[in-house]
């Protein structure tokens, strides 16, 4: 059966209020109509007149919309600073991710030599790993609120063109020899960026993003 | 024809809801029963329009919520806090002087209203 609810759910959402508000804001809603529906049933009414009239009560969908729609105050922050949230907030992260694998690899080299070759190799998988799986949250995150694709996918390229571009090298100390570890940059090869752009955009084929208006 | 929005009007669920608040916590449903019953039915609004203004009051940081789960229904509880007694003596000061004004308004002779 349509609820009104859900219609009211979507048209929050589009409008940049944060998912935890409209879900709190819907629920308080249904919770009331549902109050009002036992009372007026306790009174006689049958349940589906009751619902219809708890509804009616409750306000049509603009009266309940329009005030969340028109305060700033409710708008989330990944709304009003969708280039943060969506491109600046993921490089950061992938530079945490890049920074926490890196660490762990000079921890392991110094405590488990023998693991050091072996995680040594891991090293540059974990490092093109970092944008896609920031990526594909991302984009999730971005679907559930209804945000248009174009920020997320910045946000995707710009990750994909760093880990492509900002490249670790890394020697595993031998027995009597230290081990090296360096970050080179250089120009994207053309093939690894489209693979990486392609996986980390994958979420797009599944994922339902708002259209720009027509 | 339906009454032109007021200013005045839209301030007056706030108004309600802190003066009701006040006095001890509630969830939106026993909250818009008590309007209702204070009001005597005189103030319809739809039931609704209440938990934005709540939504607001407490990120204003007039209003402080916690949840409690009764018969299996999660209910937010609304109560004041300092900051919003505070802001209910402003505004309530506001409306008073305000309803003040305009009862000498309309009580004036008409002579006196029409001068100038």
């Amino acid at each position: 059966m349509h609820d009104p609810l859900d219609e009211l759910t979507e048209s929050l959402l589009r409008g940049g209020l944060s998912p935890s508000r409209v879900h709190r804001y819907t629920r308080e809603l249904s919770e009331h109509r549902q109050d009002i529906a036992e009372h007026l049933q306790s009174e006689g009414m049958d349940p589906g007149a009751a619902l219809r009239e708890a509804q009616r009560r409750l306000g049509n969908l603009e009266s309940l919309s329009l005030p969340m729609l028109i305060d700033a105050r409710f708008r989330s922050r990944a709304h009003r600073l969708p280039a943060m949230f969506y491109v600046a907030l993921p490089l950061f992260m992938q530079v945490v991710a890049w920074s926490a694998c890196l660490i762990t690899f000079i921890a392991a080299a110094t405590l488990w030599r023998d693991a050091t070759m072996e995680y040594a190799s891991l090293v540059p998988l974990l490092w093109l790993a970092a944008p896609v799986l920031i990526g594909w949250t991302m984009l999730a995150l971005a679907a559930h609120r209804r945000t248009r694709a174009h920020w997320p996918v910045i946000g995707v390229a710009a990750g994909s063109v760093a880990a492509v571009v900002i490249r670790p090298t890394i020697t595993p100390p031998l027995a009597d020899l230290p081990g090296e570890l360096s970050l080179a940059m250089a120009s994207p090869a053309l093939l690894p960026l489209v693979v990486l752009l392609l996986v980390a955009l994958l979420p797009l084929s599944i994922l339902r993003f708002e259209r720009p208006a027509q | 024809m339906a009454a032109p929005s007021s200013p005045f009007i839209n301030g007056v669920p706030e108004l309600l809801i802190l003066r009701l608040l006040r006095d001890q916590e509630m969830y939106g449903y026993e909250l818009v029963q008590q309007i209702r019953s204070a009001t005597k039915d005189q103030l319809i609004l739809a039931e609704g329009v209440v938990y934005p203004v709540l939504h607001g009051l407490e990120r204003d940081g007039a209003l402080r919520t916690r949840r409690q789960t009764v018969n299996g229904r999660s209910r937010v509880y609304y109560s004041v806090t300092p900051a919003g007694a505070e802001r209910y003596a402003g505004i309530s000061a506001q409306w008073r002087q305000l309803t003040a004004t305009i009862a000498n308004v309309l009580g004036a002779p008409d002579d006196a209203r029409s001068v100038g």
